[in-house]
């Protein structure tokens, strides 16, 4: 896969299950991220909600390094 | 990997790329195994198009046009009728032997066939059951492939466990079940494979055993309890369990 210069990729995966047949208590669900190819961590959560919240901050990371490899970039540029 | 092949052209995925020709094993360049590995994982015919944008996602399309071409004449050139092409479609040859598919076609009966299957309760199957597809590749087209087998071969590693147990081969069904653990340490069904066929071989404490590891995992990971189903698997009462954990 072709990559451009500081530009970050990256790819959830959500394995879910649910125990039992019960969706209530039995929600599992494995987060796995993948940022540039790379498998970088995996966690289990038990809500929607908290899915949800690991995969805005997933979201919120891979933004906050593409800010910062995007501010770092222009810098090396202007040198 | 254990599958064996027909003479010729063989295709394995599982564990990692390898192409094996009536020559031996053959050298493929990084690009041309993502070409061969992406049409080997369809099952049908796919358009030059989805083909370019899957594995050329971040340039422009006739620039993905071109590596295509460029690509395909690499593979032909190296690998001989690899892969049969149309002026719009490109798919693997029909006599290219695919892991993936033999052992999908495995897992299938494993889960589905009313026969005994007993061709397929070998430890063969049980280690090709054990790998996924191209581990250490992280394009979104084959996330998407290597989850989709990764948990058809969870389900019929315990449905081989449960099969086992009923043969009486209890030592190879406690082996499938963990295999189903080790792919997913927090399934409970997994676990269960694994007591039941501890209890089938008369080994109840080898399934306290196992039911204590299942509760540690979900306790570290999630901080819950097994299920009061699985709970009730174990001949044990909880003051002779808590001696276990």
């Amino acid at each position: 896969m072709e990559r451009t210069r500081g530009h970050q990729e990256g790819v959830t995966v959500l394995r879910a299950w649910v125990e039992r047949g019960d969706p209530t208590t039995g929600l599992r669900v494995r987060i796995i991220r993948v940022a540039d190819g790379e498998r970088s961590l995996t966690t289990v959560e038990t809500t929607i909600d908290a899915v949800c919240a690991a995969v805005r901050v997933w979201l919120l990371e891979l933004l906050a390094d593409e800010a910062a490899d995007t501010a770092g970039g222009g810098a090396a540029e202007q040198e | 990997m254990e599958t064996s092949f027909p003479a010729g052209l063989a295709l394995g995925l599982l564990s990692g790329f390898r192409l094996t020709t009536g020559a031996g094993r053959t050298s493929v360049v990084p690009g041309a195994q993502r070409l061969i590995a992406l049409l080997a994982l369809q099952e049908r015919p796919l358009s030059r198009a989805c083909v370019a944008d899957a594995l050329w996602p971040s340039g422009r399309p006739d620039r993905a046009g071109a590596n295509l071409r460029s690509c395909l004449w690499r593979v032909n050139r190296r690998c001989g009728p690899l892969i049969e092409t149309s002026a719009q479609h490109l798919s693997l040859a029909d006599d290219v032997a695919v892991d993936v598919r033999a052992v999908s076609r495995q897992a299938h009966r494993l889960l589905e066939d009313p026969d005994p299957c007993e061709d397929c309760l070998t430890a063969a199957t049980l280690a090709d059951l054990s790998l996924d597809v191209l581990p250490d590749w992280y394009d979104e087209w084959v996330l998407v492939e290597r989850e989709q087998f990764h948990q058809l071969r969870l389900h019929a590693l315990e449905a081989m466990s449960g099969r086992l147990v009923a043969v009486g081969r209890y030592g190879a069904a406690v082996d499938a079940g963990l295999a189903a653990v080790r792919a997913e340490p927090l399934r409970e069904s997994s676990h269960r494979a694994v007591i039941r066929a501890h209890l089938a071989a008369g080994n109840d404490w080898e399934a306290a055993r196992q039911y204590v590891r299942c509760c540690r995992a979900l306790q570290r990971e999630l901080g819950i309890e097994p299920s009061p189903a699985l709970r009730r698997l174990v001949p044990f009462r909880d003051s002779t369990l808590v001696l276990l954990r």
